[in-house]
């Protein structure tokens, strides 16, 4: 192993995922600087020690009522390491899942002079470095506690145990890119129909346990695993090492830290193994079944549309659920009401003592249907907002294919909201079911529909009129499809049309709960859907203007 | 030609937008053409005349404006001054007609990946307005012609450059256009395929298709074009028959290449080799 060609090369990875981000504040000759990422984690860790100080004296002024800081400096010496493997790890699998199959960067690779260990060994210095100012700001804030808890030998042996743990996720990072390079192409010779469900499942399993790991509800409930003697966990030893020494166990502190270092050595072969084997990634060679008819102009199965609504809307279709970066858009209205949900699913059975836990049923067995039902559709509308502003800029540098085509921009607009609207419809289905399934079924099924209804088309036109004018066509390692600014004000005018658009049942329900007025309550869902109707044809309208002007000019 | 039924079959079937322009001799005339991308200017009052039936070559180094003056052409762009018309439809007035009109190629055709060619070409085909028998008959031909047979149902992000580059050019030419506009149409390909090509664009020159082609390979420009255009720095140097140029650069008998190298001033290429190599 050379350690120039390491350093170098780990460098150039570094940089090419800061550049990646192209947010416009970093520029070029900043983000070409490591020592940046340095300097960050330094500001950091001082924000995070002043945080840390506040916290301590917080806890040592309260100590007689509530915890002790020693209890604290456990806490926070067995949570970090637990902490920066899974950030570590996760953060890699977001950007695997989400990386664009036609900007992989590391091409170059296949052809220099660089070994497999040498590629495992700088890449996960990159990994390990860019995220470094989360270890930063994790170890400032648990400097002081510590310091305070236990004395600097605490702190220090927390620094080892972190610096370690970086290194357990960043290869475990490698080892998932290279079986996740062997697995796409297992997936590729399954075949079209399989693949795309595959693909699916795999990218809604992964979002949700992203959002388990991070709840915090199983966090707490892995670390009060770990006190009670789960010490066959590996990635707890690193953990336990800490706690081991705050708790006088020297012995023990040496032990689980020698396995926490020969884990990260074993995941280290491990990576060096598959990267070998697995060394050039296969470009995808899947056939279809039946290689793709050609298909009866103006018809789409029961639609019967128009033949270029037809064709731009199987496109859309074809394009959403066989672009890997894609994938990840069109289930997230499925997925945002489920993982709005998921916290409440753990505190159904709550990590906290029992002298804490409130007694009675279960929290989803009180709250009812219309708390599911709200929770659900403020999820959907949002993921419908976040789906409809991706509409123009997930085209990326393709967009020249409809650009040269005869299609008027009312067609494209029609079909773009239809296609985010039938996406969510699935959603607005599966929440119904859920909400049905946790709440009880409820003849505010029907209201729940109508709105929904209403607010999909609201929110699928917002999306269009928001993601055409600020579409993001460039194409990266993790295309962004529309901009910074965009989805922020796509955000904002999302909730606020959601506040718009279930307003009237909003205000049935105070008018039966404070009055016992029930006449408003039919009516109600019948103006929420002509609301939203109304918004989606606004929308509509202000994203024919800029998808006009997309396809008469070429974006740069 | 396989790809072309005769000009009364097809005259038959031209949209209502076409037939009022088909008797325009002049398929494409650009006037006075600027587009400046920002403060930096690509073309400068360009003047060009494409007439019904030629193969007109645009040639220039790299960044001279050819791409730009295409993209014009093909409304992907609008010009900053100037206009262009294209079968008598003015680009920048009626960009949907001409779209309906042109078969364009990209210099780097980024297809829809994701698709299979059969796929794209379907969509290519729909949105065209083909009807289902003729789309299925073409599409057919093509991947027959160019050698894409048994991988039409792979996915094009499997495709090499030159399969990449075919596709493209079906899905330019499926809906049998009456002007072509190719930027640099023959990269990557395969000489079988090069030669499908270049005496596909001879047989629609024959049948009326006019073309304006672009290309780095003097040979090719040579073989194929009726006269060539080259630009430098966004505007026209030169313009003529191959053999126009050579007189005009006082070259007679020479290549193309020679005639390109001594009118765009490029010169010191022996000097350029040696600091190389050194």
């Amino acid at each position: 192993m050379r350690p120039r060609v390491l350093w170098k090369f780990a460098t150039v990875l570094m940089i090419s995922r800061l550049r990646s981000i192209r947010q416009s504040v970093v520029t070029n000759a900043l983000s070409g600087r490591p020592v940046l990422v340095l300097l960050i984690g330094l500001a950091i860790f001082i924000a995070g020690a002043l945080a840390g100080l506040a916290a301590s004296v917080l806890f040592v002024s309260a100590s007689r009522s509530f915890v002790s800081i020693q209890e604290v400096a456990l806490s926070v010496a067995a949570a970090i390491p637990f902490f920066l493997v899974s950030f570590y790890f996760l953060t890699g699998l977001l950007w695997e899942v989400n990386a664009s199959s036609e900007a992989e960067s590391t091409d170059a690779v296949n052809w220099l002079p660089i070994s497999a260990g040498e590629y495992v060994a700088a890449s996960s210095l990159s990994t390990a470095y860019t995220y470094s100012p989360f270890l930063f700001g994790a170890l400032g804030f648990a400097l002081p506690i510590l310091f305070y808890a236990s004395g600097p030998l605490a702190f220090l042996a927390l620094l080892l145990a972190a610096v370690v743990s970086c290194g357990i996720g960043a290869v475990s990072v490698e080892i998932l890119r290279s079986a996740l390079s062997q697995a796409s192409s297992s997936f590729n010779r399954l075949g079209g129909k399989t693949t795309v469900v595959l693909r699916l499942v795999a990218v809604s399993l992964v979002i949700i346990l992203t959002q388990a790991l991070f709840s915090g509800f199983l966090l707490f409930r892995i670390l009060s695993l770990a006190g009670s003697g789960s010490n066959l966990i590996p990635i707890l030893w690193l953990s336990l090492s800490v706690t081991s020494l705050l708790s006088g166990d020297i012995l023990g502190f040496l032990l689980y830290l020698t396995l926490g270092v020969g884990f990260l050595a074993l995941l280290g072969f491990i990576a060096l193994f598959l990267r070998g084997r697995y060394w050039v990634l296969a470009p995808s060679s899947l056939q279809l079944s039946s290689y793709g008819s050609i298909t009866v102009p103006g018809k789409l199965g029961i639609f019967r549309m128009k033949p270029i609504s037809a064709a731009l809307l199987r496109y859309e279709f074809r394009s959403a659920t066989r672009r890997r970066e894609t994938t990840r858009l069109i289930v997230l209205p499925v997925l945002i009401p489920l993982i709005m949900i998921l916290p409440l699913l753990f505190a159904t059975a709550s990590p906290f003592p029992s002298s804490t836990r409130t007694s009675g049923p279960p929290p989803t067995a009180i709250l009812g249907f219309s708390f599911f039902a709200t929770l659900i559709l403020f999820g959907i509308g949002l993921g419908t907002v976040v789906l409809g502003m991706s509409s123009m800029g997930r085209e990326g540098k393709r967009i020249w294919n409809l650009c040269v085509l005869p299609i008027t921009a009312k067609e494209l607009a029609r079909t773009k909201i239809l296609f985010t609207f039938l996406i969510a419809l699935i959603g607005l289905v599966i929440g119904g079911v859920v909400a049905s399934f946790f709440g009880g079924l409820s003849t505010a099924l029907f209201v729940y529909f109508a709105a929904g209804f209403g607010l999909l088309l609201a929110e699928s036109g917002l999306g269009l009129a928001v993601g055409a004018r600020y579409a993001d066509f460039a194409e990266g390692p993790r295309p962004r499809f529309v901009t910074v600014a965009g989805a922020i004000i796509g955000s904002f005018a999302g909730m606020l049309v959601m506040g718009t658009v279930l307003a009237p049942i909003l205000v049935s329900l105070i008018l039966s709960f404070v009055f016992g007025n029930q006449s408003f309550s039919l009516i109600a869902p019948v103006l929420s859907t002509v609301v939203g109707v109304s918004i989606g044809w606004a929308g509509y309208k202000l994203s024919i203007g800029p998808i006009g002007q997309i396809l008469s000019e070429l974006p740069a | 030609m396989f790809f072309y039924r005769s000009k009364a079959e097809e005259s038959q079937e031209w949209m209502g937008a076409v037939s009022e322009t088909s008797s325009v001799e002049l398929r494409l005339k650009v006037f006075h053409l600027s587009k400046s991308y920002g403060y930096i200017p690509a073309l400068s009052d360009v003047t060009l005349d494409v007439g019904a039936g030629e193969v007109r070559g645009l040639l220039g180094p790299n960044g001279s404006g050819k791409s730009t003056l295409m993209k014009i052409a093909v409304g992907l762009l609008r010009p900053t001054s100037g206009s262009v018309r294209v079968l008598g439809v003015d680009v920048e007035q009626d960009p949907m007609t001409v779209k309906k009109i042109v078969g364009y190629v990209p210099e780097s055709p980024r297809l829809y990946e994701f698709l299979t060619a059969t796929e794209y070409l379907d969509f290519i085909g729909d949105v065209r307005g083909l009807g289902l028998d003729e789309k299925k008959s073409r599409i057919k031909r093509f991947i027959d012609s160019l050698d894409l047979e048994g991988k039409e149902g792979y996915l094009i992000s499997s495709y090499s450059q030159g399969m990449k580059q075919k596709v493209a050019i079906m899905g330019a030419l499926l809906h049998k256009p009456r002007f072509l506009v190719l930027d640099e149409p023959l990269n990557g390909l395969d000489p079988k395929s090069a030669r499908v090509v270049k005496e596909l664009l001879h047989e629609l020159a024959r049948e009326g298709v006019s073309t304006i082609f672009s290309t780095h390979v003097l040979e090719i420009a040579q073989a194929i074009c009726d006269r060539v255009t080259i630009l430098q720095n966004g505007q026209i140097i030169a313009e003529g028959t191959p053999d126009e140029l050579r007189q005009k650069a006082g070259l007679p008998g020479s290549g193309l290449e020679d005639v390109f190298m001594k009118l765009t001033g490029t010169s010191g290429v022996e000097e350029i080799v040696r600091a190389l190599v050194r």
